[in-house]
């Protein structure tokens, strides 16, 4: 039996773009306040850098890989060649007012340590994720029986750097677990669009393909 | 590394250094050193009104500070265990290697360049580097209200001064809020990988002095490669 790579379902090609800036960075750059400071952790090639730099926000980089930090420092930004994992435990209490971690926490190896460090450094955190509940994610699971592969998340699974998945639901739960504070939740279609706000959680859960969430310290309880 | 300490519109570039000298830096220093004053031509340092010269001493301190400058792997791939101008070994003193061979070519251009004394005080004026020191020993307190861009690089291979150097470089600087970047570059070079071709370090050299210049309005055409 031949199985096909993708399941032909509409919502193929998602069209992320805004103005020439990704939809979810824009997101992620109107939940920052104006002067602050920002660490951008797993920060690629400094796209999202760029455009917090560009609306006047002093902003700071991790990033793992050489031609990521190579790009960065070319364009005048600066960031440090580390990994999310190890690095973060040498950064100061509230060094930063926002720590950003871009689609990089499923890829980390102990993503509850990562999150929690970065509520440490940062007054404020804004995480954003491929969401593993998305319908074509369950689709390929429950109808293709074998691991979903997305437009966006390509990997096969033996050679993923993708190790700790999560569902919306998952993340909002370790959240109350670690009281963590969700300021903000956005779920974000496969377009880059914002899942109505109105909508009940599954809904988030079912259609958002990444979710982006502001977060802060709980009331230590 | 001191003098990017200053100024609030410098840019420093920081290769392959580190913000003090480590236990291992003094101690191939102070074998430097031993060598020089056990040469009996160094006359307690009055070799000059004596009109004599510790070559073979400061010949010798070079040598083994060379060492340091590469790596095992860059020996073994520039040298292995290859004969110098032979085919069997002599079984005598003689140079019968090639890594032999090198090192004494080292050592003799050396001293032709070089002054005995000013290897000493040189040497023992940067055992005497540690920047962390002179601010109650925490190196991030050096940084405080920098205005200074760093970018700090430094290479696997290199074991004069390791990665770990420059990585509690970053942090200290990190930790006062200074704009830096920093990225280790994979060599097996050494430490004398910053005098030589190595592409991706040229690289970020370059973007780093480029944006440098783009900040000051500098045209970056003609600049390439």
């Amino acid at each position: 039996m031949s199985m096909q790579q993708t399941l032909p379902l509409p919502g193929v090609a998602p069209e992320r773009t805004g103005g020439g800036y990704r939809r979810d960075h824009l997101l992620v750059a109107e939940m920052v306040r104006p002067g602050s400071r920002v660490l951008d952790v797993g920060c690629g090639d400094g796209e999202l850098l760029q455009l917090l730099e560009s609306r006047g926000i002093d902003g700071r980089g991790i990033e793992l890989s050489r031609e990521g930090v190579n790009g960065c420092v070319a364009k005048g930004l600066a960031v440090v060649q580390g990994d999310a994992d190890t690095d973060l435990v040498n950064y100061p209490d509230d060094a930063f007012d926002y720590v950003i971690l871009s689609q990089t926490l499923q890829a980390t190896r102990q993503p509850k340590v990562v999150l929690e460090n970065l509520l440490r450094i940062g007054q404020r955190a804004i995480v954003s994720f491929p969401n593993f509940g998305f319908w074509k994610m369950r689709l390929q699971l429950l109808i293709g029986g074998h691991m979903p592969r997305t437009e966006n998340l390509p990997a096969s699974w033996y050679d993923t750097s993708n190790i700790h998945f999560c569902t919306i639901k998952d993340f909002v739960e370790l959240c109350e677990q670690i009281n963590v504070k969700m300021e903000r939740a956005v779920a974000l279609d496969l377009y880059g669009r914002p899942v109505p706000l109105n909508l009940p959680w599954w809904v988030w859960n079912m259609f958002g393909e990444q979710g982006v969430f502001l977060l802060s310290r709980g009331s230590g309880k | 590394m001191d003098r990017g300490l200053s100024g609030t519109r410098v840019r420093t570039l920081a290769i392959a250094c580190s913000t003090r000298h480590s236990a291992q830096n003094i101690a191939f220093h102070e074998l430097g050193r031993q060598a020089v004053m056990a040469d009996p031509d160094w006359r307690g340092g009055r070799y000059v009104d004596e009109d004599t010269h510790p070559h073979r001493g400061l010949a010798v301190a070079r040598m083994a500070a060379h060492i340091t400058y590469l790596s095992d792997a860059a020996l073994h791939r520039k040298f292995g265990r290859r004969m110098q101008d032979r085919e069997l070994p002599t079984f005598s003193f003689d140079a019968d290697f090639q890594v032999e061979s090198y090192l004494r070519y080292q050592g003799s251009s050396f001293v032709e360049r070089f002054d005995a004394n000013s290897y000493l005080y040189l040497t023992r004026a940067m055992d005497y580097f540690d920047i962390a020191a002179d601010h109650n020993g925490v190196l991030a307190k050096a940084f405080t209200g920098i205005k200074t861009r760093f970018c700090v690089v430094s290479f696997t291979s290199d074991w004069l001064f390791p990665t770990s150097e420059s990585r509690a470089l970053v942090h200290a600087l990190n930790a006062s809020s200074a704009r830096v970047s920093f990225a280790e570059i994979e060599t097996d070079r050494g430490h004398d990988a910053f005098l030589l071709d190595v592409p991706e370090f040229l690289e970020i050299s370059r973007a780093f002095l480029l944006a440098a210049g783009k900040a000051r309005g500098l045209n970056d055409g003609g600049t390439q490669s």
